[in-house]
């Protein structure tokens, strides 16, 4: 005989799976909603989005957007795919406000590299504002690259990439900025998550988060290192000026793991808060900030002691940060947790170690939001892709400035060493390349689009030559 | 037992993409384009879920509603737990929570006729299939019995999720979920009459 609870299980196993076009239609319902969300320019047209994915039924690589790499793995496992994106705003001509004139003054030999979904890294030259020939990276369909770093000297980019789907091994693959070409790929343990250099270039440092190691990777010969094992699922990473220690944040234990890059040990761990998920270490190298995502906290260590002070109240749901180059001023950013909300940056001074009055940038949830600061610490940069705004905050009094409107999204944003031109990711429509936009500083004014590889999702910018 | 081929079959698919959820949610907070994978994962079972409580069209809905609401979640989604069923087990058990009139309906209608709309149509094991036939009638009739706290717990554990996966979904201390459940069990045999329900099932086509 059998008891009840079996029987229980019974009727709810012998439930019907619900069937490839209803979930289809689910999924599909989702990725609209979503994608009304968190593009807020896209919400106008609505219905031509769904009406395009609609005629655009069969998955196709160059329609997908974010899920085209799903689609391989949906082979896989069976599951039909809406053949929507979300982050994908409605295709719009970026209307060329003003002509990119960069002016005498303007060169500089600096170069963007942007990355993402396409298999390819494409340069932008600064200078003037244009895009060379994308590079093929040597990465497979169905991966991301999400991280990028450059030597100090600028002469090798390194780009991060790992499956979208997570799980599985990724790659760090060199490109040497001289001539744009790709050297071979070092292959990295499962699901790397993030990455850092050592100030004199030696080394990186890629936390693999399913493997729960930290893969060291020596330049000079760009070959991977036996990876130093930290545990749980390390995710952000932080190197000390000094270079003498790198910083690997445990999202699972809630711990940091400083690593003494000499010998590559792992030393004791430091208990921070619940989902630590940044980290920022301030330029004198005293104090390593970690954002907990879950307890709504920052804790600072101190580096000499490796002891945690403190903690400083945020938002819970607070998820990344960035300090300021002269390290007065950490910049925390928070969604909001609901539509009544809006997006918040959370100044926190180092001097004392308090959250200042929060800044808001208008609503954030539950899309995403970036932020990039100028090399002479003047100005924050805040990108909205809600709204599809960037909001300049000026760190002196903490203010913002008129918020900047783009007319197809804002993600992620790098500045030029000169901290002349800020370069935001635009949105990346199906069937469409994706874009970068300028914005001149000084003025806010928004520059020319640049048209490069689609669904670009990180941008990074060659260093000063030093002196 | 066709099901547990099927378990087998989605626990196969689970490897192919062995990221976990934490991780998917985290980057999702920079890439909300990487939340739709978590629906390509979970939605299939979380509709069966669903299905089983209100029936198969409510569950349509449902399921892309709850994936929504993670969604808008999903900066205070807990990165310790690298699964996320019970998160999203838990945000359906409030949605269905809303239309509790509907699930005791839904239930009643099953004792009732004996024809349950969430069932699959076909199983190979037809012996099987008969001899639940009466015994889903008597279950049906017990469950549209049974307090809405109870249902979540009873169905929550018979859907596969374990005690503290159960206190997680429904945010309870995991002895709430032990109590409750004792008291839902107990109820249900009592409406079962303390018989072997296969048998019972014979007698009742």
């Amino acid at each position: 005989m059998i008891d009840e609870m079996e029987q229980l299980e019974q009727l709810c196993a012998a439930v019907a799976s619900p069937d490839r076009q209803r979930l289809t239609a689910a999924r599909a319902q989702l990725s609209t909603a979503i994608r009304r969300e968190t593009a807020g320019h896209a919400a106008r047209r609505p219905r031509l989005a769904v009406s395009l994915a609609l005629r655009h039924r069969r998955p196709s690589r160059r329609w997908l957007g974010w899920a085209a790499p799903l689609a391989a793995a949906a082979a896989v496992t069976g599951i039909i795919l809406g053949s929507q994106g979300v982050f994908s705003p409605v295709h719009r001509p970026v209307p060329s406000s003003s002509t990119h004139d960069p002016g005498p003054g303007l060169a500089h030999p600096a170069t963007a590299y942007v990355a993402g979904q396409s298999g390819t890294v494409t340069p932008i030259l600064t200078a003037t504002g244009t895009a060379l020939k994308p590079i093929r990276i040597g990465i497979e369909y169905g991966q991301i690259s999400s991280a990028i770093v450059f030597r100090p000297d600028g002469k090798t980019a390194y780009v991060l990439s790992s499956t979208v789907l997570g799980g599985g091994s990724g790659t760090v693959t060199p490109i040497r900025t001289a001539t744009n070409t790709a050297l071979k790929p070092i292959a990295v343990g499962q699901d790397p998550r993030a990455l850092a250099i050592t100030p004199d270039g030696t080394t990186i440092y890629v936390t693999n988060y399913q493997s729960g190691t930290v893969t060291p990777i020596r330049t000079a010969t760009n070959t991977a290192l036996a990876p130093i094992r930290v545990g749980g699922n390390p995710w952000a990473i932080a190197i000390a000026p000094d270079g003498k220690t790198a910083y690997v944040a445990d999202t699972q234990s809630g711990t940091v793991t400083p690593i003494r890059t000499a010998t590559n040990t792992a030393l004791a761990p430091i208990r921070v808060g619940r989902n630590p998920l940044a980290i920022a270490i301030t330029p004198n190298g005293k104090t390593a900030y970690v954002l907990n995502n879950g307890s709504g906290t920052v804790t600072p260590i101190r580096t000499a002691t490796s002891t945690a002070l403190a903690p400083i109240r945020v938002p819970a749901g607070s998820f990344s940060m960035a300090i300021t180059p002269d390290g007065r001023t950490i910049y925390v950013l928070d969604l909001g947790s609901s539509q009544a909300q809006e997006g918040m940056v959370i100044p926190i001074g180092t001097a004392t170690n308090t959250a200042l009055r929060s800044i808001p940038i208008g609503h954030a949830w539950p899309s995403t939001m970036n932020i990039a600061i100028t090399p002479d610490s003047k100005t924050a940069y805040v990108a909205n892709a809600s709204t599809g705004t960037i909001t300049p905050i000026r760190t002196a009094t903490d203010t913002a400035l008129t918020r900047i409107r783009l007319a197809d999204g804002a993600g992620p944003i790098a500045i030029t060493p000169d901290g002349r031109t800020a370069y935001v990711i635009a949105g990346s429509g199906p069937g469409r390349p994706g874009t970068v936009i300028p914005i001149r500083t000084a003025t806010n004014q928004v520059l020319r689009a640049i048209t490069v590889s689609n669904l670009p999702s990180v941008i990074a910018i060659t260093p000063a030559p030093r002196r | 037992m066709t099901n547990t081929g099927r378990q087998a079959a989605d626990a196969a698919d689970a490897d192919l993409d062995a990221g976990d959820d934490a991780a998917l949610i985290a980057r999702s907070l920079h890439a909300p384009e990487c939340f739709g994978v978590l629906f390509d994962r979970h939605a299939p079972a979380i509709g069966r879920y669903i299905a089983r409580r209100l029936g198969p069209d409510a569950a349509d809905d449902l399921v892309a509603e709850t994936f929504l609401a993670a969604f808008r979640r999903r900066d205070h989604y807990d990165l310790t737990h690298g699964d996320a069923r019970p998160w999203l087990y838990g945000i359906a058990t409030r949605l269905i929570g809303r239309h509790r009139r509907q699930e005791v309906r839904f239930f009643r209608a099953i004792a009732r006729t004996g024809v349950d709309p969430a069932a699959e149509a076909v199983t190979d094991q037809v012996i099987d299939r008969i001899a639940a036939q009466g015994a889903r009638r008597e279950l049906a009739a017990a469950l549209a019995r049974l307090s809405q706290d109870q249902r979540d717990v009873l169905l929550l554990v018979a859907s596969g999720l374990g005690y503290e996966e159960t206190a997680l979904a429904l945010a309870v201390p995991a002895g709430t979920v032990s109590s409750r459940l004792v008291r839902a069990r107990r109820k249900i045999r009592e409406a079962l009459g303390g018989q072997d329900p296969t048998r019972l099932g014979e007698d009742a086509p």
